[in-house]
C-alpha cells in the first residue's frame, strides 16, 4: 500500500479544487457574505471606535491607561491605533472563523463517497494536504480582506499614517495567517476522524476543552514553564497581542510546529482509516 | 502477463464481523466477470479491498500484478462504487476535469477527456449541470463516466444499475457491452438476469469465501467446472402466462427427449434433456398442439435457477 505517497503536482490541483468547492457551492458565497456583514459590524462598532478613542486620547497618559485595560499599548507599537484594534480583534475572531470554515475538509466527502473517487487517483496524504492548503489559501484571502478594510479605515481616519500602516501590514498579515494554520490543521485531523462536518465541529470543541484541561493540569504539575503553554494551538496569541507587527512573527511561528503535528496525526488517521 | 486479480487468504474483519474469511481467487483477463452472492457475503468488501478503499486484515490481493490500492494502479483501474457520488454544487464537467487532472491530464486535455467520457455515457449535454440536478440514473451514468477517465484496463462496478430506471439501465448495459473488448470488467450485482446478459464468468461469494466459480458458457452447454453444473442438457421454457404451468410440465415430462420437467419458483419450466435440439423441437410441437402461449425456449438454465433453485 502506498496510501501516504505524496507527489507535489497533485497537492495544488486538490487545493484549487478545494477553493472551487468552497466558492462554487452555495455554502461558500453565503459564508463569505455572512462574514463580510459580521466584519463590517466589527469595523464600524469595534475597530473604528477603538481607534478613534485611542487617537483622541493620544498623549495624556492614554498609553498607560490602555496598557492596563488591554494588556498592551497600541499607541507605542503600531503605526495607527486602528491597526492595533484590528490586530486585537482578528487574533481572537479569525481562529474561530478558520475552525468553522475548515470543518468540512474530509468528512462530507467521506460520507458521500466522493473520497473514493479521489483515492483512485491521489494518495490520502495528498488529498489531506491539498484540502489543508486550499483552506489555508482561503483564510489567507480572509486575512487580506480584513487587512485591506482596516487600511481603508486608516485612510479615512488617519490619512497621515497610511504609508507607515501599509508598510507594517505584510508582517502582521503573515503573523496572523500563521496563527490560523494550526486551527485549520486541527480541523483536518478532526474532519478525518468524523463522519459529518457537524461532528467535526463538535470534536473540535471536545478537543479544545480536553487540551485546555491538559494544559491547566500540566501547568499545575510542572509550574509556569514556557513549554507547557506552547502545547495549545493558538498559544502564541497572548504573546502576540502585546507586540507590534514586526515582533509578532516569532510567537506566531510556534503555530507551524502545531500545524506539523496536527497534519502528521491527520495523515496517520487518513492512511489507516477505511473508506 | 500477470493475472487480472489474485487474492490469497484475503481476510477482512470489521470489529466482530468477519466480512472476508480467506478469499483465494485468481482471475485471468478476458470476458467480463460477475461477482455474486447474498447480502453480507463480502462482495462490496472484496470490491473495496481491490480498489484500495479498505485495508485487508490478512492475506494479500494483487490487481494487474500490483498490490491492491497501490499508486502503480492509478489510472490503470476505474471503479464505480455502489453509493459514491460527486460533490453537489458545482458542475459535473469541472469535477470530472479535476479527476482527470489528478490522473495526469493537462488542463486542456482534462477538459477534452471529461467531454469524451460524458459523450461515451451519452451525457454530453449534462456537463454544465450540478450532480444534484440529474436523475438517479443519470448520476449513475456520470459515475460510470468518471470510471472511464484515462481509459483504464480494468473497471470494477459495484451494483451499477441498482435503483436505476430501465432507460438508463439500457444505456449502462450497452456501455458495458461496447467496452467489453477494450476493458476487463468485474461486476458485482444482485441482478442475475443482468449479469447473465453481460458476463461470461461467475465468482460466487458466500460467508466471506469463494464458494463457486466458473464459465457461464460452459454451464449453458452442461460443461464441467460450471456454477453448480452437471453434464445433463437443459432447456428453460418461459410461458406466456404463469397460470396452468403444472399440466404443461407434466405433458413435457412425458416426452421421450425429456428426462424430467418441473416448474421453477419464478414460473419457468426447467427441463433436463438428452439432446437440446431434438427436445426443443418436441417441446415446441407439444406447446403448439395444446395451444399454450410461450415467450422463450432457451438452452441451459438461468443463473438464478442454477444458484438458488438447483434441485438436480
Amino acid at each position: 500500500m502506498q496510501r501516504g505517497r505524496v507527489e507535489s503536482v497533485r497537492v495544488p490541483i486538490l487545493a484549487a479544487g478545494e477553493l472551487r468547492r468552497f466558492l462554487a457551492s452555495r455554502r461558500g458565497p453565503v459564508s463569505l457574505l455572512a462574514f463580510a456583514l459580521f466584519w463590517y459590524a466589527v469595523l464600524v462598532w469595534a475597530v473604528r471606535p477603538a481607534g478613534l478613542f485611542a487617537d483622541g486620547a493620544g498623549g495624556g497618559g492614554a498609553g498607560a491607561l490602555l496598557d492596563r485595560m488591554l494588556g498592551f499599548d497600541p499607541l507605542s507599537s503600531w503605526a495607527a491605533p486602528q491597526l492595533a484594534a484590528w490586530w486585537a480583534v482578528a487574533l481572537y475572531v479569525l481562529p474561530a472563523v478558520a475552525v468553522f470554515a475548515s470543518a468540512d475538509q474530509i468528512a462530507s466527502d467521506r460520507a458521500r463517497g466522493t473520497l473514493r473517487y479521489l483515492v483512485m487517483r491521489a494518495s490520502r496524504t495528498e488529498i489531506l494536504l491539498g484540502r489543508f492548503l486550499g483552506q489555508a489559501l482561503l483564510m489567507a484571502g480572509v486575512v487580506l480582506v480584513t487587512a485591506a478594510s482596516v487600511l481603508v479605515l486608516v485612510a479615512i481616519d488617519r490619512p497621515d499614517a497610511l504609508g507607515p500602516a501599509t508598510r507594517s501590514l505584510p508582517a502582521s498579515v503573515l503573523a496572523l495567517w500563521l496563527t490560523l494554520l494550526p486551527w485549520i490543521a486541527l480541523m483536518a485531523l478532526v474532519s478525518a476522524l468524523s463522519a459529518t462536518p457537524g461532528q467535526a465541529t463538535r470534536y473540535a470543541l471536545i478537543l479544545w476543552v480536553a487540551l485546555s484541561l491538559l494544559s491547566g493540569w500540566l501547568s499545575r504539575r510542572f509550574g509556569e514553564r514556557g513549554w507547557v503553554e506552547h502545547l495549545m494551538p493558538g498559544s502564541g496569541v497572548s504573546a502576540m497581542l502585546g507586540r507590534g507587527a514586526e515582533t509578532a512573527l516569532a510567537p506566531a511561528s510556534i503555530g507551524l510546529v502545531h500545524t506539523a503535528v496536527f497534519l502528521g496525526l491527520a495523515a496517520l488517521v487518513m492512511t489507516r482509516r477505511d473508506l | 502477463m500477470s493475472a487480472l486479480i489474485e487474492c490469497h487468504g484475503l481476510t477482512k474483519r470489521y470489529g466482530r464481523t468477519q466480512a472476508l474469511a480467506g478469499v483465494d481467487l485468481t482471475l485471468e483477463r478476458g470476458a467480463p466477470i460477475a461477482l455474486i452472492g447474498p447480502n453480507g457475503a463480502g462482495k462490496t468488501t472484496l470490491f473495496s479491498v481491490l480498489c484500495g478503499f479498505v485495508r485487508a486484515t490478512g492475506g494479500h490481493a494483487r490487481v494487474l500484478g500490483e498490490p491492491a490500492g497501490s499508486a502503480a494502479l492509478r489510472g490503470r483501474i476505474g471503479a464505480l462504487p455502489q453509493d459514491a457520488a460527486l460533490a453537489p454544487g458545482f458542475s459535473v464537467r469541472s469535477q470530472l476535469m479535476q479527476l482527470a487532472r489528478l490522473q495526469g491530464f493537462g488542463r486542456t486535455a482534462a477538459r477534452t477527456e471529461a467531454d469524451r467520457v460524458l459523450e461515451r455515457v451519452r451525457l454530453a449535454e449534462a456537463g454544465t449541470n450540478a450532480p444534484e440536478s440529474l436523475s438517479h440514473g443519470m448520476r449513475k451514468r456520470v459515475a460510470f463516466a468518471q470510471a472511464l477517465i484515462g481509459s483504464p484496463e480494468l473497471i470494477l462496478l459495484d451494483e451499477p444499475t441498482a435503483g436505476v430506471d430501465p432507460p438508463n439501465v439500457r444505456v449502462i448495459h450497452a456501455l458495458i457491452r461496447e467496452l467489453g473488448d477494450e476493458v476487463d470488467f468485474l461486476i458485482s450485482s444482485h441482478n442475475l438476469d443482468e449479469l447473465e446478459r453481460l458476463t461470461e464468468r461467475v465468482v460466487t461469494l458466500e460467508s466471506g469465501r469463494v464458494s463457486a466459480r466458473g464459465e457461464l458458457a460452459e454451464e449453458r452447454h452442461g460443461g464441467a467446472g460450471a456454477v453448480g453444473g452437471t453434464r445433463m442438457g437443459r432447456l428453460t421454457v418461459t410461458l406466456g402466462s404463469l397460470q396452468g404451468a403444472a399440466p404443461v410440465a407434466e405433458a413435457l415430462g412425458a416426452l421421450d427427449a425429456v428426462e424430467a420437467c418441473r416448474v421453477a419458483e419464478r414460473g419457468d419450466l426447467l427441463l433436463s434433456v438428452t439432446d437440446e435440439g431434438v427436445a426443443a423441437q418436441a417441446v415446441i410441437a407439444v406447446l403448439a398442439e395444446r395451444g399454450v402461449q410461450w415467450r422463450t425456449i432457451a438452452r441451459g438454465r438461468s443463473l438464478e435457477e442454477r444458484l438458488y433453485d438447483d434441485q438436480d
